[in-house]
């Protein structure tokens, strides 16, 4: 082989100097801005989120301003550089108990997760009766603000029975519960709601969280689900969450085979997040690919289906699903953004239950 | 004859499926409960008045698991239990899942 000769190897030296000088100089001079941007990155930050003034999931619109701010909350809470957030509630004026329970939910995980690590603040809100809910739910106290109203009075606040729980440990709820829907005649009307109660949260233990490949159980305060409940003027509302797989998610993840067979033959249907809901009360098998799970989802459906009253409203992922018997208005839709999760809930007329057993006797 | 009361044996508000999903399963519910008696006595009611909520999750394992699981079968369970509800829905929905469910 022949050697490179002088004048070639001195050629190759320079050109090699020349390239570590340019590389020395250009890395020198990003070094600076970088080290300039690092500093200021390394200090920890605090980070403001400011929550629209109304918290709803009704509303495309403010539906979506509501999971901007909860999506930032939990970007920021993630974020090894930031080490407080700073909740700021003084623009809420109005709550819905879906949009309330959502929130309440997701501020929970944050601050009980082991995951999130910063410290969660947050302001008062200048709206009295948001101020009274959110210390009736104890979410100011759990955020380190203390109960600045003595005596809870608004008539929209003080009936919320507001409850989390792990797993399906309903039992603590059944003393607490509205009591029409424990000691009310019509028993097949409130056994069907709660049965329908029970089962959303049997399906969020069972059915609303990833196993890990292994087979390992997920973290227990992955399974946790919320629960709001209403007695007051003409209606009872019960509301539960989980923030598990959501349902289109444990169709998507679970009942892969029978999903696709199911889209195969329905010409034109596709995967949107609110059919998969409206699949998931037909499909028969579960994630445990046993038969005989998944038999639950039907049980949601039996007050507003088998009773033919009230109203039963499901948010899960981008999806809404409602069949009310009352306006006779039906709906089931996407959304642009997901809810990461489940929230159904319940809304049946007070007089439906008929009267209280002790009054009958 | 046995009577099992679960509002005020077991629970008002049975709910989940299995031990590792939760408190008050229908998996504990029939291991510790329903087959001691079942094994024991010739005749078991199960009385489920004064219970606040009958899932399918619950009842499908409280007593289609008998079969599943293998310890009596269809035949034997007609003659050895009685379940008690005032909503009669909630008894038949049971004694379906005893009638189709099948042995591992």
């Amino acid at each position: 082989m022949k050697r490179p000769s002088r004048t070639t190897m001195e050629l190759q030296r320079r050109t090699a100097h020349r390239i570590m000088l340019k590389q020395r100089r250009s890395k020198s001079v990003l070094l600076g801005h970088e080290r300039r941007d690092q500093q200021k990155r390394k200090r920890p930050t605090t980070r403001k989120i400011r929550f629209s003034g109304v918290i709803t999931l009704g509303s495309s619109s403010d539906r979506q301003l509501l999971l901007n701010s909860v999506e930032q909350m939990k970007t920021h809470a993630s974020d090894p550089l930031v080490n407080k957030i700073i909740l700021d509630f003084s623009a809420i004026k109005s709550l819905n108990s879906c949009g309330t329970l959502f929130l309440a939910a997701q501020i929970e995980r944050i601050l009980n997760s082991p995951e999130f690590s910063v410290t969660v603040e947050a302001t008062y809100p200048n709206n009295t009766i948001v101020e009274q809910m959110f210390q009736h739910m104890g979410l100011l106290e759990k955020l380190g603000l203390s109960s600045r109203i003595k005596k809870l009075d608004a008539r929209d606040v003080t009936p919320w029975l507001y409850v989390s729980g792990y797993e399906g440990d309903l039992e603590s709820v059944a003393e607490r519960l509205p009591r029409i829907l424990v000691e009310s005649t019509n028993l097949t009307l409130r056994t069907a709601l709660l049965s329908g109660m029970a089962e959303a949260v049997a399906n969020s233990s069972e059915h609303a969280y990833e196993e890990k490949s292994d087979g390992a159980m997920v973290g227990r305060e992955r399974q946790k689900w919320w629960l709001f409940a209403r007695e007051v003027d003409e209606y009872i509302l019960v509301a539960i969450c989980d923030l598990g797989l959501g349902i289109p998610g444990t169709l998507e993840a679970n009942w892969r085979e029978e999903l696709a067979a199911i889209l195969k033959t329905r010409t034109g249907m596709k995967r949107k997040d609110h059919k998969m809901i409206e699949l998931a009360f037909t499909v028969g098998k579960s994630s445990t690919n046993e038969k005989h799970r998944g038999k639950g989802l039907k049980d949601i459906l039996k007050v507003v289906k088998e009773q033919h009253v009230g109203a039963i409203s499901i948010y899960s992922n981008k999806g809404s699903f409602t069949i009310d018997n009352t306006t006779k208005v039906n709906y089931s839709g996407d959304e642009k953004s997901s809810i990461g999760g489940t929230i159904i809930q319940w809304k049946v007329p007070i007089e439906a239950f008929g009267v209280m057993i002790e009054e009958k006797s | 004859m046995s009577l099992i009361t679960v509002s005020s044996q077991f629970s008002k508000m049975p709910c989940v499926r299995r031990r590792a999903d939760g408190p008050k399963s229908g998996e504990e519910f029939r291991e510790d409960y329903l087959l001691k008696e079942l094994r024991n006595n010739e005749k078991v009611t199960v009385d489920l008045d004064g219970v606040l909520s009958l899932g399918s999750s619950f009842l499908d394992e409280a007593f289609g698991g008998l079969v599943r699981e293998g310890y009596f079968t269809h035949e034997q369970l007609k003659s050895k239990l009685t379940i008690n509800f005032a909503l009669q829905s909630y008894v038949d929905e049971a004694w379906d899942y005893i009638k189709t469910a099948k042995r591992k």
